[in-house]
């Protein structure tokens, strides 16, 4: 027997009766201060790497976001939003866009209902759009009209504002003297001044001032000017006047509104008639001299698009006639959008001034949308809930009829039919007018649905043994994929209408149409391909065996299977496609990214604003993508194939 | 007897040849390659073979009706659609088309009925039900169809060209080009070795004279070039430390990684280009004059970034030769070192052997260089004159070359990330667990276990990305970059030849497509062979 | 058409070459109607690609093949009357995984056949009782055991009412305990009277249902008998070799 150093107890062991309690694992190892060690710090160089990129992001979302709250200048977005929606289609016909957009959200919802298998999804959406319909309208109303100040001057006379008012409001004006520096701030000033042309040279005038001000041009304290405050109304008579001297310089003016009307503040500088305290040193009196903010409150505030100017002349008859001393078109008048903000902003008054105006513009169209995809959402839900078979089969075949008239109905609806017939025509409008997201979406969801069936086509072709299709298809599809595509767009473009007819005929839409679709047919032909072959050849022989022709054999047992596995694919050369629409603004059509090339050349105030846009839109292509690529995916989850694994 | 019961008596194992195998030109007719390029060829000589005939045109001029003949040289197939225009006057281009493709198929059609009604006369059996017959004869009417659109759609974009005023003419290659291109070599100076080539020198050298269209595209293309490869380069180093990232066990790189990869991904490289260089164009100082400065003569402006020229003096050559035979040895030694660690299990420290190779030679030739001819290098800064940078002095990289460039880089790293973490990630866990198991430390596991496995996934995919990134330069005309795309539509509108300048960036960016697709390949054999 | 001399099929020196490759040598071979004939053989033999010739799933270059007095040649209305009369069973059974099991029967009967999709259905669910999972109709083939999706498999192929049934191999692919289900169906069916020729390595099966034994190698057929005098007393010497291999 072995020396040992074991003891008899340590070769024989029996648990005690009761388990001892199971201890808790050591406090840093889980819950948050656990994950935080594992995720972040669990190693030396890892402690270093998240110290790095902690501060690295911090510095770029710290930039970011002070970049987009105060420096940048969101107004070429707000004020443009119809343009950057639908570019330049004629206001009077936009419900046939309306009525498309309605026509598609009335589809997608019963789709929804009908062939989804995604009821925890559609909760979801429901959920998220009530809360949206609760919310939007909150932040809409969170624009709270700002005081508008504009000014005048001793070297200049300011332009009679023209604004509206309605009944039972209180119109306050009033003349703020710029006589110490802290009233001649940048903030204050959110108007125009006169002799400018355009805003961009207010803010260049104003900024004129302030240097004179802080480098001691001008002397604050020389304040010496008398302003005559008057409230006219459209006609041009005077309703209040108050007068402003230099020893009073600070008065107000309060005017009850009566009824729904145009007003007119009118400030000028008064040099006669006036008790002038300042003399100089030989007793002649002193020249005005200074500068003083008119300031206008309880306005109604708008826009100046030519479609606002509308309303308003419907609402409150012509627009007065006033002297304008400002070249800008449409200068005289309170829009306090329409005026640049300069210098930083706080958060505060970024959300009031810039994100709720955009919040308020799009919020109508975004909760008619909601309102109408729920009311489809719901009525098809609800026959189908309490309808029996033949409803649903009803509304399939309703379904599906309405998706495959979607695009001649839409066309027609967009293009017009022209004609005399009162009742059947509509105005023609030609593609030239389609633009903005409206084009991109277009012109995403024709290629889409044309390229599929092309590139079945051609995969079929490429795998058929028959040598001569097989090679044809080939070339085709390694010719085009070769390419890229804004020379495929070129060719479409300027080649491809020579073929039929002399060439300038066709629409400029359907020539990138055209080169779109096949561009992705060829691209849709190799996942396709990707999809046939890993079809087991003994689905075919199956298929023969039974009698089953070869076109039978296609459609119902090997395209099912082949084009459903490839769906993941698909669906994301459908988001590439959706991206690269934005290649036909080179082209010289103004889809969404071509149409902010239309807004800054066209408006030259925005053009030191062009990042903004190119964010915004950006932000647009985001989240449509996103959306896209989500769908994708969670149609890859849920869809055909799961239920058919084990 | 034989049915119920059977036992063969013949030799199991002996086989004969099939019955087509068939020695001499039999077995070359029947082999279906020699076929085609037959066939091909056959097809070819209509469209090419030129004939001479009359051609009568009548003219109506003043009542008086006159026929002129002219001896014509043309085409075979054009010489049947004359004869058919005289037949029929208003035959449509389609069915023009259609016609001729139908005559020169005659032969195919010929054959394929005979081949029916042989097996008709031999077996029986209806050619229009036979098998073969059916393939055939789809095949020559899809063949016909596909001549005669293709001859239909040809003559109508030849007559409606005419109609106007544009002749498809490719001597416009050699008419001038005359839109300022602001980089790229200069194409007002003619290629001086063409003249040189044997047989076509001359010819060619028409086309390549000074400021000729031809020159101005090679110009665009030596553009496009640059910005690709510079591009290609960057993008892989950054797609692959965010791949590396993605799969990161930190949490926040991971999150940085998948946040910068959904964003990038799903906005379009337009936008984001017309960002970055509008960013470039307003946030840096306009004024050459205000140009930013960093050590060592760079200066960063609105116009581009400035910095010094190296330029090459005597001697470059040896010591660039010694760098080149250092790097080749330098990866000669790496897999020797890999070998051998495969073999004896002895640590490899390749990248020291690589490093010391490479290094070491390419310091050896710049020794040996400066010592007989001076230093091989000399930097030539950028001098900022009253208004401008001199021309010529110092090298410039454009605005809208960084703007390219830096876009190109941004959006494509972005998906070779993705490629990159699939491929890492589908080398099965199992290997890397059994490797250190097996005592192999981080290193070793990395270049024998994880990186070869992992490159076979990576690419193929990672060739797409290369070469969406080349047709992706193209984008480069909205931001103003001189490149291949850009100078041939400038010239396309000028001349108003679409067509050939088309053609011409059609067959140049294919080529390209198909230099990297073959790259790609090679390495991809390479890598193959490497763990086998 | 009538057959002539009571065959139902007739193979006349039938050669295949795979390329270069000679894979049927000279193949000769009568099956009668009602006749069970089970095709033995080493592994590349041949067999598959003989009975995969008889419906054309495979071409042969020489020699005459017969299927109930049609010949099968390059005639597509020979080839399709063929494949009317004979229906197939793969040893990866081959099931549409994206239809029912319903679906996979009725399928060609509504649209070779052209029945009428209630007459499909119903001849479906009695071909389902017949090979004993009539439950399993609503299902997809990814939920079946490999041995019922066999079962449906074969289901499927007496859906077209064929006189002859080929099977390659059909239980190969199944694991041990789910052999047994299938060869009792296709036992039931011989029973009932079925022309069949299978092609397998079920001893057993051979045994007991076969009127006739082929035992094939490298292309030729080597030997032909009852399986009586082929298991218990066999000629050839390769058929010697092969059995003491196997039994």
């Amino acid at each position: 027997m072995m020396s040992n150093s074991y003891g008899r107890d340590e070769l024989f062991y029996v648990a005690p009766p009761e388990p001892p309690p199971s201890r808790r694992p050591p406090p840093g190892t889980v819950g948050v201060a656990g994950w935080v060690r594992a995720n972040l710090f669990s190693s030396t160089f890892n402690t270093i790497l998240t110290m790095v990129t902690s501060v690295l992001l911090s510095l770029f979302l710290w930039e970011s976001i002070t970049w987009a709250v105060a420096d940048a200048q969101w107004s070429v977005v707000i004020n443009n939003i119809q343009l950057l929606n639908v570019g330049q289609y004629p206001n009077a016909e936009l419900w046939r866009v309306e009525l498309v957009a309605v026509y598609f959200l009335m589809l997608s919802a019963m789709g929804v209902v009908l062939w989804g298998s995604m009821t925890r999804a559609a909760m979801l959406t429901l959920a998220i759009s009530v809360v949206l319909l609760v919310l939007i309208p909150i932040a809409a109303t969170a624009v709270e009209p700002a005081p508008i100040r504009f000014i005048v001057g001793h070297d200049f006379n300011a332009s009679p504002m023209r604004f509206v008012a309605n009944e039972g409001e209180t119109i306050s004006l009033a003349v703020e003297p710029i006589n110490d520096v802290d009233t001649a701030t940048d903030e204050n000033f959110t108007g125009l001044i006169e002799g400018a042309q355009g805003e961009q040279n207010s803010r260049i005038k104003w900024s004129e001032i302030r240097r004179q001000i802080d480098q001691g041009e001008i002397v604050l304290s020389d304040y010496n000017l008398p302003v005559l405050l008057q409230l006219l109304d459209a006609e041009g008579n005077v309703l209040a006047e108050v007068l402003s001297t230099p020893e009073h310089p600070v008065v107000n003016l309060d005017y009850q509104v009566e009824e729904d009307s145009w007003f007119i503040a009118n400030a000028t500088v008064v040099a006669e008639n006036v008790n002038l305290q300042e003399t100089d040193a030989i007793g002649l009196p002193m020249a005005p001299s200074g500068h003083a903010f008119i300031r206008i409150d309880n306005v109604s505030i708008y826009r100046t698009k030519p479609s606002d100017l509308e309303r308003l002349r419907e609402t409150y008859g012509e627009i007065p006639q006033v002297d304008c001393y400002t070249n800008d078109r449409l200068g005289c008048q309170t829009a306090e959008r329409s005026l640049p903000y300069l210098g930083k902003r706080s958060p505060g008054k970024y959300l009031r001034l810039q994100l709720s105006p955009y919040i308020s513009s799009v919020a109508s169209s975004v909760i008619v949308a909601i309102i109408i995809f729920v009311v489809a959402f719901g009525i098809t839900m609800l026959l189908k809930r309490f309808g029996d078979k033949s409803t649903e089969k009803w509304l399939t075949r309703i379904n599906l009829i309405g998706w495959l008239l979607i695009i001649p109905i839409t066309w027609v609806l967009l293009a017009g039919l022209g004609g005399e017939n009162p009742i059947l025509s509509l105005v023609s409008v030609p593609s030239e007018r389609w633009q903005g997201l409206l084009l991109t979406l277009l012109l995403t969801f024709i290629s889409v649905v044309a390229s599929l069936p092309l590139g079945i086509l051609f995969a079929l072709g490429r795998r058929s043994g028959l040598p001569v299709i097989g090679t044809f298809s080939v070339l085709f599809i390694e010719l085009i994929r070769g390419a890229p595509l804004i020379t495929i767009l070129f060719f479409a473009k300027n080649i491809v209408p020579f073929f039929f007819g002399s060439g300038a005929d066709l629409d400029d839409v359907i020539r990138m149409l055209i080169g779109l679709t096949l561009f992705s047919a060829a691209y849709q032909a190799e996942i396709v391909r990707g999809g046939l072959q890993i079809i087991p050849h003994g689905q075919n022989e199956a298929s023969m065996a039974l009698g089953l022709n070869p076109y039978q054999t296609n459609y119902f047992i090997i395209l099912p299977q082949a084009l459903r596995a490839v769906i993941p694919a698909t669906m994301s050369q459908f988001v590439s496609l959706f991206k690269d629409t934005s290649l036909v603004s080179i082209i010289g059509l103004f889809e969404l990214l071509g149409i902010v090339e239309l807004i800054v050349n066209g408006q030259q105030q925005y053009r030191p604003f062009v990042r903004e846009a190119y964010v915004y839109v950006g932000i647009i292509y985001f989240v449509i993508a996103f959306v896209m690529s989500a769908v994708s995916r969670r149609l890859e989850e849920t869809g055909s194939g799961a239920a058919r694994r084990r | 007897m034989r049915e119920d019961t059977y036992v063969s008596a013949a030799d199991l194992t002996a086989s004969r040849p099939p019955p087509y195998k068939r020695t001499g030109l039999s077995d070359l007719i029947r082999n279906p390659n020699f076929i085609r390029i037959i066939a091909v060829i056959y097809i070819a000589l209509f469209f090419t073979v030129q004939v001479q005939y009359t051609s009568e045109v009548t003219i109506v001029e003043d009542d008086t009706t006159s026929t002129t003949t002219t001896a014509v040289t043309r085409s075979v197939a054009s010489f049947i659609a004359h004869q058919l225009q005289q037949i029929w006057s208003d035959i449509g281009n389609f069915t023009e088309g259609f016609v001729i493709a139908a005559l020169i198929g005659i032969p195919f059609v010929i054959f394929v009925f005979w081949r029916g009604l042989n097996d008709q006369n031999k077996h029986g059996i209806p050619f229009y039900r036979n098998v073969i017959f059916i393939r055939d004869f789809t095949q020559v009417i899809f063949l016909i169809l596909i001549i005669g659109g293709i001859y239909g759609l040809n003559q109508n974009l030849q007559e409606n060209f005419q109609d106007s005023g544009l002749i498809v003419n490719f001597n416009v290659l050699s008419r001038n080009y005359s839109v300022a291109i602001t980089e790229g070599p200069d194409y007002n100076e003619p290629i001086e070795w063409v003249e040189d080539i044997p047989l076509i020198g001359d010819s060619l050298s028409a086309y390549t004279a000074a400021s000729t269209n031809t020159r101005a595209l090679m110009t665009g293309l030596s553009n496009t070039l640059r910005a690709v490869i510079v591009a290609l380069v960057i993008t892989t180093i950054l797609g692959v430390f965010l791949g590396i990232g993605l799969l990161s066990n930190n949490w926040l790189v991971r999150i940085v990684s998948s946040s910068y990869v959904e964003v990038f991904r799903n906005t379009p490289l337009l936008v984001q280009l017309f960002f970055v260089y509008s960013s470039i164009r307003l946030l840096l100082p306009t004024q050459p004059q205000d140009a930013i400065e960093f050590p060592g003569f760079i200066y960063v402006s609105a116009r581009g970034v400035n910095y010094p020229k190296i330029l090459t003096q005597d001697g470059f050559t040896l010591f660039i030769s010694f760098a080149v035979v250092g790097f080749i040895g330098g990866v000669y030694l790496w897999r020797r070192r890999l070998k051998l660690m495969d073999q004896t299990g002895q640590p490899a420290y390749t990248l020291r052997y690589f490093l010391g190779s490479f290094l070491g030679l390419s310091a050896i030739g710049l020794l040996l260089a400066t010592i007989i001819n001076g230093f091989p290098l000399e930097a030539q800064e950028p001098i900022l004159g009253r208004f401008n940078f001199e021309r010529g002095v110092g090298a410039l990289f454009t605005a809208e070359f960084v703007g390219l460039v830096v876009a190109l880089v941004l959006y494509t790293a972005a998906f070779i990330a993705d490629i990159v973490r699939a491929g890492i990630q589908s080398v099965p866990y199992g290997q890397i667990e059994a490797a250190r198991a097996g005592g192999l430390s981080n290193n070793q596991t990395l270049q024998m276990i994880v990186l070869p496995q992992a490159m076979r996934l990576i690419i193929p995919p990672l060739t797409n990305q290369y070469l969406n990134l080349a047709k992706n330069s193209s984008l480069a005309i909205a931001i103003g970059y001189y490149d291949l795309f850009n100078v041939g539509t400038i010239a396309a509108n000028q001349s108003g030849q679409v067509v050939v300048f088309f053609v011409v960036m059609l067959l140049t960016y294919l080529t390209i497509s198909l230099i990297i697709s073959a790259i790609m390949n090679f390495i991809n054999q390479r890598l193959q062979l490497k763990e086998r | 058409m009538d057959n002539s001399n009571g065959y139902i099929i007739e193979l006349v020196d039938v050669n295949k070459w795979f390329g270069e490759f000679h894979v049927l040598k000279d193949v000769s071979m009568k099956v009668r109607e009602r006749e069970v004939v089970v095709v033995i053989g080493p592994s590349g033999s041949g067999k598959s690609t003989l009975i995969r010739c008889i419906n054309r799933l495979e071409e042969h270059q020489e020699g005459s093949i017969i299927v109930d007095g049609i010949e099968l040649t390059n005639d597509v209305r020979n080839i399709n009357a063929i494949r009317r009369e004979t229906g197939m069973v793969f040893q990866q059974f081959n099931l549409f995984p994206h239809l029912t099991v319903l679906e996979n029967i009725t399928l060609a009967q509504r649209y070779v056949r052209r029945r009428p999709r209630r007459e499909s259905e119903e001849k479906a669910m009695q071909l389902l009782e017949r090979v004993g999972i009539p439950e399993q109709a609503r299902k997809y083939p990814g939920q079946l055991s490999g041995g019922q999706q066999q079962r449906v498999a074969i289901a499927r192929a007496l859906a077209m009412e064929p006189k002859i049934m080929l099977f390659d191999e059909p239980t190969s692919a199944l694991d041990p305990e789910m052999i047994k289900e299938v060869l009792d169906v296709m036992k039931e069916l011989a029973r009932s009277g079925m022309t069949m020729l299978v092609v397998t390595h079920e001893m057993g099966f051979a045994r007991e249902v076969a009127d006739r034994v082929i035992f094939m190698d490298s292309g030729r057929i080597v030997e032909i008998g009852t399986p009586e005098h082929f298991f218990r007393d066999p000629q050839h010497d390769r058929t010697q070799l092969f059995l003491s291999q196997i039994l």
